[in-house]
């Protein structure tokens, strides 16, 4: 057994590693249980914060903006304060000028680790899954079940995937207004197999709001082109801001006349402010409608009704050859007009923050 | 047990002197070492788990702004970030440098002055680089129209969810349609850094080009040819937005350089030395690295990149041919972008080979015997053989049919029902009986007893391929 000290050095030894481990731990567990209090802290202040930002926001009419807060708290946390109340104050706000979204408060589901079952088992969890409408889910399941096993039931596993890519899609157009993503579901849906007649009829909606988007507010009479032969097909179909195609139509009809309200071309400005009064009627803008008459009215004999006023981009929208033809919105021009040139400014820009809110942007006021 | 204590006893008895010594000894170790690995311990019990104990930002954080410590958040309140990569899904970050003149100028929060889209698929073993231009008009949301290099401002100076990363995230996202899982935003600091750490980047500058290196007159002129840059070098090199092509000749320009990093990496087969020095190179990169991808995530994400062939990394940038110029409400040049072009190149880029994909193999006649969709074919027309002669001929090239009846209705022309998802039969079928898209009906009912119905309609009359 060697020599007495020997021996006794290694008791010793041996005694301090367990002195040492069980130091180590109970470090260890002191320092778990710290930071779990700093990070229970740390977040109650930063939903605490998030939640005033959205008051704030409710104040200033942001209704967009605080919806974004309150939905991010309410994934966290359902019960922080009256986070769920606000929601629904703001949603219905937003519902009134807008359309609420696709967004349901819902408990927050735990994050499901990696399945350990066998293939078997994780197919019939994405059937499941797909019983259920759960798409991402599907796809996420057969995902999992091809890393265990690609050249399990290729054709069966494909099926499952063109079907919850297509209804994801689905889904993500028309329930939530995430249309790029959707018509990205739409693309790897294809990748297996021809989309059926309803699901090109969705794709082309989000196209042509997409084609609005591109657009909106820089040049409104282009958007309300896009966005009226929109409105011909789906006036209710609303992104993720939760504005619908009509609303995008009507806005941007209005902002258009602005524009040749700013510009004095008051009787083409009047043309447009009737076209989005005969759209949907509404008292804010009608003092400046009236004006721009009478402007028209005095210039009457001087007054050509061609715009001069802004050029904009041409872009070749090629409508999908399975759909009927889109009514041309009356209140808006059709015509191509002449790209600006030049390279893009590299200048640099003082943004001008301006969050969406859900009272229209004011129409210019009559100058007396 | 009685027998160890008495050899215990024994052996105290026989030497008093050593036991005495080694429990002094034992006694002033522990007096020490204790508090010393209960302290340690603490501290790393304590600390975030993120990249080697630096916070995983959401992240809240301008230069001179607080931070949000995602991680924490995640822990405590189960507040969804991105889960850790399965290994088996396409992964995409957003790779994002802030706008320099905004750093230097420290009004407040920066714009995003590059964004780029790195995606890499582990089953396909392809990878694609998309660079999105900084002046691209985009929907940002929550917010009205404006440059898509606001979101980020945006997102921090609104302090909204996730900062201003996580409003880029969504922005882009938005835009160009991918779902993004990632972000990180590297400071120039990290760049050079990241780039000094193994020697360079060989990079073939094709023309003639002038940087302005950061720092006060250090301007070059660097020549064509292939050569090795420094890391301040390539930075500015990546940054330069004078030189001929602009923001767009600046963008492929961010792409050789990510390309040239790959090649450097492989070429002098650094990848093994890197990963074991992960930890020290993320300390030494960390203060200029922000990113919510776990550094176990990072690591293999390297690895599987570096199996990636270059000819299977596609690169794209949203250049002049997906977008047209105008000007901003407030008079700014701004790129419309043309959304049907930019989707082509995405698809070009994501949705080529991907994880994502078909994995069934064989002809359009094959793939559909292997999917063997059970058929209900029905005869819609007034000729009463025609549904029996398309019954043979189908059974004949393998179709899965399995009831053969009247349609409930006249037909004019075919339709196909799908119930259950059947791709490979509904284009087989498209094909074979010049089905039109519209005419595909998807009526979704996993219970139905047929996966499709084929209602064969009068035009079948004269457009079948029968003799």
């Amino acid at each position: 057994m060697g020599k007495p000290w020997f021996r006794g050095a290694i008791v010793v030894g041996f005694m301090l590693l367990l002195v040492t481990s069980a130091s180590a731990a109970a470090g260890w567990s002191s320092g778990r249980a710290e930071y779990g209090a700093t990070a229970t802290l740390e977040a109650q202040i930063y939903m605490l914060e998030q939640y005033n930002f959205a008051l704030t926001d409710i104040e200033n009419g942001q209704y967009e903006l605080a919806r974004q807060r309150l939905e991010f708290i309410f994934a966290a946390d359902p019960d922080f304060l009256d986070v769920a109340d606000k929601w629904v104050e703001v949603m219905l706000v937003l519902s009134q000028t807008s359309v609420p979204t696709g967004f349901a408060p819902a408990t927050p589901s735990p994050t499901p680790t990696e399945d350990p079952r066998p293939k078997e088992g994780l197919m019939v969890v994405a059937l499941n899954h797909l019983a259920a409408s759960e798409w991402t889910e599907t796809i996420d399941t057969l995902l999992a079940l091809r890393k265990a096993d690609s050249d399990y039931l290729t054709a069966k596993v494909d099926g499952l995937f063109y079907l919850a890519l297509r209804n994801r899609g689905v889904k993500n157009i028309l329930e939530l207004g995430l249309f790029e993503p959707g018509l990205y579901d739409f693309s790897l849906a294809q990748n297996f197999g021809p989309l059926d007649g309803q699901a090109l009829n969705y794709q082309q909606w989000a196209r042509l709001y997409l084609y609005g988007n591109a657009f909106w507010l820089a040049y409104p009479q282009d958007a309300a082109y896009y966005y009226g032969q929109l409105v011909g097909l789906a006036p209710d179909l609303r992104d993720s801001n939760g504005l619908s195609a009509f609303y995008r139509y009507w806005q941007s009809l209005v902002h258009y006349a602005d524009q040749l309200a700013a510009e004095l071309n008051w009787c083409e400005a009047s043309d447009q402010y009737e076209r989005a009064q005969n759209a949907r009627n509404d008292n804010g803008i009608q003092p400046t409608a009236d004006f721009a008459r009478q402007e028209c009215l005095a210039l009457t004999p001087q007054a050509t009704s061609t715009s001069t006023s802004t050029t904009s981009p041409t872009i070749n929208f090629t409508p999908s050859s399975t759909l009927s033809a889109t009514p041309t919105p009356s209140g808006s021009s059709a015509t191509p007009v002449t790209p600006t040139t030049g390279s893009p400014s590299s200048t640099p820009i003082t943004p001008s923050p301006t969050p969406v809110s859900s009272t229209p942007t004011p129409t210019l006021s009559p100058t007396p | 047990m009685k027998r160890m204590i008495f050899r215990i006893s024994s052996f105290v008895q026989e030497h008093r002197r050593l036991t005495y010594g080694m429990l002094t000894a034992f006694v002033i170790a522990s007096l020490v070492l204790t508090p010393l690995t209960f302290s340690f311990a603490r501290r790393a019990g304590s600390a975030d788990t993120g990249l080697f104990g630096l916070p995983l930002l959401a992240d809240g954080q301008d230069p001179t702004g607080e931070s949000v410590n995602a991680q924490v958040l995640k822990e405590a309140q189960g507040i969804p970030l991105p889960d850790p990569w399965d290994g088996a899904e396409r992964v995409t970050i957003l790779v994002m440098g802030l706008d320099y003149r905004d750093w230097e100028a420290a009004e407040g929060p920066a714009r995003s002055d590059t964004m780029i889209l790195l995606t890499i698929d582990p089953v396909a073993k392809t990878a694609g680089i998309l660079s999105v231009p900084r002046d691209l008009w985009a929907v940002i949301p929550g917010f009205t129209p404006n440059k898509i290099n606001t979101a980020y401002y945006f997102g921090e100076l609104y302090n909204v969810p996730g900062g201003g990363p996580g409003l880029a995230m969504r922005t882009v996202e938005q835009t160009i349609g991918v779902p993004i899982d990632y972000y990180a935003r590297i400071d120039f600091s990290a760049f050079i850094d990241f780039i000094d750490i193994f020697g360079g980047v060989k990079i073939d500058i094709p023309a003639p080009i002038t940087v302005d290196p950061i720092g006060p007159a250090q301007i070059k002129n660097l020549k064509p040819g292939v050569q090795t840059l420094p890391g301040i070098i390539a930075l500015a090199y990546a940054r330069e937005r004078h030189a001929p092509g602009g923001d767009f000749a600046r963008a492929q320009r961010q792409q050789q350089i990510i390309i040239g990093i790959r090649d450097r990496i492989l070429d002098f087969n650094l990848l093994p030395g890197l990963v074991a020095n992960a930890p020290q190179i993320f300390a030494q990169l960390s203060s200029g690295i922000h990113t919510n991808l776990p550094l176990n995530d990072a690591i293999q994400l390297a690895v599987l990149a570096s199996q990636i062939k270059k000819e299977d990394i596609k690169t794209g940038v949203i250049g002049e041919k997906y977008i047209v110029y105008g000007r901003s409400p407030d008079d700014l040049a701004i790129l419309i972008p043309i959304p049907d072009k930019i989707r082509e190149l995405r698809d070009e880029i994501f949705t080529g080979d991907t994880a994502l994909g078909p994995l069934t193999e064989g002809t359009s006649e094959e793939r559909m015997i292997k999917e063997a969709a059970r058929i209900s074919l029905q005869n819609g027309t007034s000729n009463p053989d025609i549904g029996t002669t398309t019954q043979n001929h189908l059974l004949a090239l393998g179709a899965n049919i399995l009831e053969l009846r009247n349609a409930t209705a006249s037909y004019s022309q075919t339709v196909v029902i799908d119930h259950t998802g059947n791709p490979y039969t509904l284009g087989f079928l498209k094909e074979w009986m010049n089905v039109a898209n519209a005419r595909i009906v998807h009526e979704y009912d996993l219970n139905n007893p047929f996966d499709i119905e084929i209602r064969i309609g009068n035009d079948w009359l004269s457009s079948n391929p029968f003799p």
